[in-house]
């Protein structure tokens, strides 16, 4: 009996004994990018830059986790906001205790100021012409920051959020590493930077006293692998546990038959137009335009996309964005497009020059759409060239229809006043990328700015819209959603709808569940 | 010996100079804005013209070249205009790796292709050297992106013994686990393409009438084969194996891409993508530099291999 007690007591010990199976605590995560960029918030252009960022800085404000609209913007290293009535004058309250990486001490709202300044320098920042409406930044004291506008902007909060230029850095950090904040980036996120191995990885590390609580993940590596095939198989293998996709329907039933993969179709999604360069000829004729407008299949450039990836287009700004209308864009009429160009006098069809990209998924569309608009006689002339000098000819006028795909901070303001105002209009040192040459509502987006009633303020916008599509200065067609996929163990801790990063944000909630 | 380093020495630096120069124009003959590509294309005109201002691709283009020769000859290649680090250290933070690869699928292709080539002409137009030449010409009809994909498929996925990610360091097991696949994916092309050389060398060397002597003499023909036949085929041989390697440096892109390895072939691909104009120079500096070597490295084991061949 005693020994049989003794058997037991060993049996229970050994059992209790037993570590629990581990947690995983590791995540790897693939991206398409073939090796890092400069990872400075106020520099990094590429989006595989601009997600990894969003893991390491902080923002006056952000957008709440798993959303991809302004619609959800909370406090981020700023407690609380208030503003003037006009909307000229903005003041944040810093949150206290807020840490930055490494030895660098507390955050404040001197930091603030300090970051505001630096992305508005077109010396140290790729963004300094978002911030160009700031007039004063100043810190008032250690926890109150105070902004002046040159005039009401309806996207201030935007501006200072985690996108693009509103990360904010550490002053004494940057101040001390200087060009060599690129290759050492601190902030005060939930993960801090630890190393770089080139063409390889990012690693970063849990930042223990991040002020929303220590994150549950311990490490991140930041894998970067620029075949699609080889970003599949190591998913596939288990080397990688989350991973960016491809925009195919057939990737997407590929990849959700792999065990315990979530597939993810990410907001915001990209628009697709080509924009018509009014200032040409035939394009200067309103109708030359309209006719393109009839022949472009909307609802047949989604099936060639692929609708799992892929939906219609419905108006010139993107679906999601604050202020989007859908206005009604032309139908699909071959018959009517002949008759708008035999009445503009081309009954024999006309010939535009195209500058086109050769990245497969843009060409692929362009090519689709020549099949298009052959329909109605259009010929597309397409010069195929790589992707650096489709960005550099298209901004020379080059292109008398440009095809561009682009997402921006999900604000109509943004979209109008960079590809329809006519001070955007390509040439001019104002220029961004109005393509068309459009100034059909100029009036409308100015109005719209400065309008402190947010009705009135979307109307203005629904307005402009109205206007460029019977200008026919773009005819969007389809949007395309930005998918991912990862583990099914892994708990990003919130409802993933979107990321204006178009990346899964990161956050100290994120965890395995095994 | 020593008059023969010095007349390569300074043929390599006319060379070196020559590639420079044209390495320049090049790059700056293609289309497309540094600027734009670095700072995206987000960025205002304003900030554009500062960063062209601050990479001097403002000033006129003998001043560009002055510039780049001055420091090219220093040692100071600048720093990449993406990444904004400097470009010798990007450079040789993956050079072992290229190296590695080229020096361990040459290796592998000349261990395999050697001896079946041998074989195969010593067995011309028997089974063997039917098998060894349809296997040769498989080999090298079969693109290396395609024989990669298939050995991740088979090797990684199915069978699950090697990563995909063939980049793992810190042990002799990992190392081993890593290199496995992607030499294996280069060096089976490096071996059909030495196989048939050194089978139509042999063949050549062995209608030779003191190879029919040393045979008359008695000679065991293991013998013959070894010192009399594949002593004078390796001429070619070495010729095949210099030339490769300088090609297998620019050849290994996919390879590297596929295995997901770092490397020389990534490096330059994006910085040609990205325009990125001072690494683009420095990596044409390292690959003329490592040709260059190659070649004279190829002379003198002519002369090691065949006394009768002088290094003049």
């Amino acid at each position: 009996m005693r020994t049989l007690l003794a058997l037991t007591a060993v049996g229970v010990a050994l059992t209790l004994g037993q570590p629990a199976l581990a947690q995983k605590k590791e995540l790897v995560v693939a991206t398409s990018q073939a090796d890092a960029g400069k990872l400075d918030p106020h520099q990094a252009s590429a989006g595989a830059d601009k997600g990894i960022l969003n893991w390491m800085f902080n923002a006056l404000v952000r957008i709440k986790p798993g959303q991809a609209s302004p619609e959800f913007i909370e406090p981020d290293l700023a407690e609380s906001w208030t503003s003037n009535p006009s909307g000229t004058e903005w003041t944040f309250k810093i949150r206290a205790g807020v840490q930055c990486h490494g030895n660098y001490g507390a955050f404040t709202a001197e930091d603030a100021a300090f970051s505001l300044k630096r992305a508005a320098s077109k010396e140290t920042s790729a963004f300094a012409g978002d911030f160009a409406a700031l007039d004063k930044i100043e810190a008032l004291d250690a926890s109150t920051l105070r902004i002046t506008l040159k005039s009401p902007l309806p996207s201030l909060l935007g501006l200072v959020s985690n996108y693009h230029g509103g990360l904010m850095v550490c002053r004494k950090a940057a101040l001390e590493l200087g060009d060599g904040f690129g290759k050492n980036p601190i902030g005060t996120g939930p993960f801090a930077f630890v190393a770089y191995q080139p063409q390889q990885f990012v690693k970063l590390a849990a930042h223990k006293i991040y002020f929303r609580g220590a994150p549950q993940l311990e490490t991140i590596t930041y894998r970067y692998i620029p075949s699609d095939a080889t970003r599949d198989l190591a998913f596939r293998s288990g080397e990688v546990d989350m991973m960016f996709g491809r925009q195919t329907n057939q990737w997407v039933e590929r990849t959700k038959e792999v065990p315990g993969a979530v597939v993810v179709a990410m907001e915001p999604a990209e628009l697709n137009s080509i924009y018509l360069n009014t200032k040409s000829k035939p394009l200067d004729d309103v109708r030359v335009r309209q006719a393109i407008a009839h022949v472009v299949n909307r609802k047949a450039m989604v099936q060639f996309t692929g609708d799992k990836v892929a939906r219609e287009a419905i108006s010139v700004v993107p679906n999601g964005n604050l202020g989007v209308a859908a206005v009604p864009l032309s139908p699909y009429d071959p018959a009517k497009a002949k008759a708008l160009l035999k009445e503009a006098g081309y009954p024999n069809g006309v010939k535009l020059k195209v500058v086109q990209s050769t990245l497969p998924v843009l060409m692929r569309l362009m090519e689709a759409l020549q099949g298009q608009l052959r329909e109605a006689g259009i010929e597309l002339d397409i010069e195929p060239v790589d992707h650096p000098t489709y960005h550099a000819n298209i901004r020379k006028d080059l292109s008398q229809v440009t095809l561009y795909q682009a997402a921006r901070f999900p604000v109509a303001d943004v979209y109008l006043n960079q590809f329809f105002h006519s001070r955007a209009a390509v040439l001019q040192p104002t220029a961004v990328t109005n393509f068309a040459h459009c100034a059909a509502a100029d009036q409308e987006i100015d109005a719209a700015r400065i309008e402190p009633d947010p009705a009135k303020q979307k109307a203005l916008w629904k307005a402009a819209q109205e206007k460029i599509v019977q200008a026919v200065c773009a005819v969007p067609f389809s949007e395309q959603l930005v998918m991912w996929a990862w583990k099914d163990t892994l708990d990003l801790g919130y409802e993933m709808k979107g990321s204006l990063n178009l990346m899964p944000h990161l956050t100290e909630k994120a965890r395995f569940t095994k | 010996m020593i008059a023969f380093l010095v007349r390569r020495a300074a043929l390599a630096l006319v060379t070196g100079f020559s590639v420079l120069t044209l390495v320049f124009l090049i790059v700056r003959v293609l289309p497309g804005d540094p600027a734009q590509v670095v700072l995206g294309e987000f960025a205002g005109e304003t900030a554009l013209q500062a960063l062209r201002h601050r990479l001097g691709l403002d000033q006129p283009l003998w001043a560009q070249y002055a510039q780049f020769i001055a420091g090219a000859l220093t040692g100071d290649w600048g720093v990449s205009l993406v990444t904004g680090r400097p470009v010798i250290a990007e450079i040789m933070a993956v050079l072992p790796w290229t190296i590695e690869l080229t020096v361990v699928s040459l290796a592998l292709g000349a261990l395999v292709g050697i001896p079946f080539g041998v074989l195969a002409a010593v067995h011309r137009n028997r089974a063997l050297d039917y098998v060894t030449r349809i296997a040769s010409l498989l080999g090298l009809s079969f693109p290396a992106f395609v024989s990669a994909v298939i050995l991740l498929l088979a090797l990684a996925i199915q069978l699950p013994w090697f990563p995909v990610i063939s980049a793992q360091t810190g042990s002799v097991s990992a190392w081993f686990q890593s290199i496995t696949l992607p030499a294996v994916s280069l060096g089976l092309i490096m071996a059909a393409y030495i196989t048939r050389v050194t089978r139509s060398a042999m063949l050549e060397v062995l209608s030779e009438d003191y190879v029919r002597t040393a045979r008359a003499k008695g000679m065991p023909w293991p013998i013959v084969v070894r010192r009399h036949a594949l002593r004078n085929a390796l001429i070619p041989i070495i010729t095949v194996i210099g030339l490769f390697l300088g090609i297998q440096i620019g050849n290994s892109v996919l390879t590297e891409i596929v295995f997901n390895r770092p490397g020389l072939g990534k490096l330059i691909v994006g910085a040609l993508n990205q325009r990125d104009y001072a690494m683009l120079q420095g990596m044409m500096v390292i690959y003329t530099l490592l040709v260059v070597f190659v070649n004279v490295l190829t002379d003198i084991a002519y002369g090691l291999v065949d006394p009768r061949v002088k290094l003049q």
